[in-house]
């Protein structure tokens, strides 16, 4: 077990010069070290167990609740500072989008490609606010190294992240005993395009998910959804 | 990707008939709403008014009750938006038949009476000041920055130079002058939790200078403070 703690402004410099150099293709393979940091302390002991593995993304957002809960807000510095604590986990070879990684100066945007903070963000806000995280589960089944297509789509619109009635009719629309389907391609991007439309005659965030699906979205009106009506 | 055309027969609501004002309470941000001409109009008094506030980071729904019962005065309401705000927030009411789920009015685009004040007041009616400016203390909660009248015109051109000066100033005049009781809950510091995390200032004047400077260079790449500036001089 390790103490939580928070990247320095030199360990964030340090950083990203490396990840430039590997951007430019100076070096091939980013292999950071947590033992190369210098890091500081945070107002709070929390323990965080370096050596876990997780099987995917929820499993690894679920224990980060755990350790984080008591944390009123989470800098970047933090994220940052788990990134390379879990760098091994994370990272992936081919994909040189450093964004996935690391949470960057600009703070003007909802960082909604970063592997940890939207995956955080979801769980906890069912959690928290509806009592049951396990609502967004299907969304994170993927390697704690990858976004799914659909997770990206949902975390990058607040309006329909933090919409319960959203999820529900895409876990019935898209998923088959608690997974996504295969080859559901863009349908779920169709499914949020509806749902903002819609969105501007009716209350979508109260109406309840069958009658969505038995009024608005059905497979009479949209065929191009119609294959995932049971 | 297809559009689907979805007919709607909302009402739009006078954007003066809705006033607004956020103020911050603690570590949290309240916001007033007073709806005003609702009650005995074209709404069914079942009908739930809903006021939803939004931005880059989050959405939140309030309901204000039924149109029916609405009493016309204003009510306060936490808003779950870290402080301080990283992007703007906006508002848009919806009133909504409780049956039938359809959007009967709506006010959209709504903006605060006063836009939620600033960290910082500026003003420029100082003509004692014969620096780049001058930041007034005697309210510590409020302090007031002065710049010098000559410097208004290109203001604009030295804001990013001006705010991090300015935040030095403050920050040092904040932990080694004057510090107030509750660091916790005082807004700059929360201001400079944000860019550093919740990490003490230390004890010795040195480690609080050091702080302040960790603090300033968190800002400085958060806010683009070179660029922006090698922008504006290089044109």
């Amino acid at each position: 077990m390790i103490k939580l703690k928070q990247l320095t402004t030199k360990d964030e410099q340090a950083l990203e010069d490396q990840l430039r150099l590997f951007n430019a293709g100076g070096i091939t393979d980013l292999n950071l070290d947590i033992r190369t940091f210098k890091y500081e302390a945070i107002g709070q002991e929390i323990s965080i167990d370096e050596n876990k593995k997780f099987d995917t993304k929820y499993d690894l957002v679920c224990y980060l609740y755990q350790a984080l809960k008591c944390l009123d807000t989470i800098p970047s510095a933090i994220w940052n500072f788990l990134a390379v604590v879990y760098f091994k986990q994370l990272y992936k070879k081919e994909s040189k989008e450093v964004k996935r990684l690391f949470i960057g100066d600009d703070t003007s945007h909802y960082p909604f490609s970063n592997l940890l903070k939207p995956g955080y963000d979801l769980y906890k806000f069912y959690r928290d606010t509806h009592g049951d995280g396990r609502l967004v589960k299907f969304l994170m089944l993927t390697p704690p190294n990858e976004n799914g297509g659909v997770f990206l789509e949902v975390v990058k619109r607040q309006e329909i992240m933090k919409n319960k009635i959203f999820i529900e009719v895409c876990k019935k629309l898209f998923t088959d005993e608690g997974q996504l389907k295969k080859g559901i391609s863009d349908s779920p991007k169709r499914l949020i395009a509806l749902f903002q439309q819609y969105g501007r005659a009716y209350d979508l965030y109260r109406m309840p998910s069958d009658e969505i699906l038995g009024k608005l979205i059905t497979p009479k009106k949209h065929p191009e959804l119609a294959k995932y009506f049971g | 990707m297809k559009q689907t055309i979805v007919p709607h027969n909302r009402t739009r609501i006078p954007a003066g008939d809705i006033s607004l004002t956020t103020s911050e309470g603690g570590a949290a941000l309240r916001l007033g709403v007073t709806v005003r001409n609702i009650k005995g109009g074209s709404f069914p008094d079942d009908a739930l008014i809903i006021i939803e506030a939004y931005n880059r980071f989050n959405i939140t729904r309030i309901e204000l009750g039924a149109v029916g019962s609405y009493v016309e005065e204003k009510s306060t309401h936490d808003l779950p938006f870290a402080v301080p705000l990283r992007a703007k927030i906006n508002y848009r009411l919806k009133v909504i038949d409780p049956d039938a789920y359809k959007i009967l009015g709506y006010a959209e685009n709504l903006k605060e009476d006063k836009y939620a004040k600033s960290l910082l007041e500026l003003s420029s009616d100082d003509e004692s000041v014969t620096n780049i400016f001058k930041i007034d203390f005697e309210n510590i909660e409020h302090p007031v920055l002065y710049l010098n009248p000559r410097l208004v015109p290109c203001a604009e051109k030295l804001k990013p130079v001006i705010a991090e000066m300015a935040l030095k100033e403050i920050l040092t005049h904040v932990l080694l002058v004057e510090p107030p009781g509750d660091l916790d809950t005082h807004k700059w510091y929360r201001f400079a939790y944000t860019l550093v995390g919740k990490v003490s200032a230390g004890e010795t004047d040195d480690e609080k200078l050091q702080w302040i400077q960790k603090v300033l260079c968190k800002f400085s790449r958060a806010h683009k403070i070179i660029p922006q500036l090698e922008n504006e001089f290089n044109d």
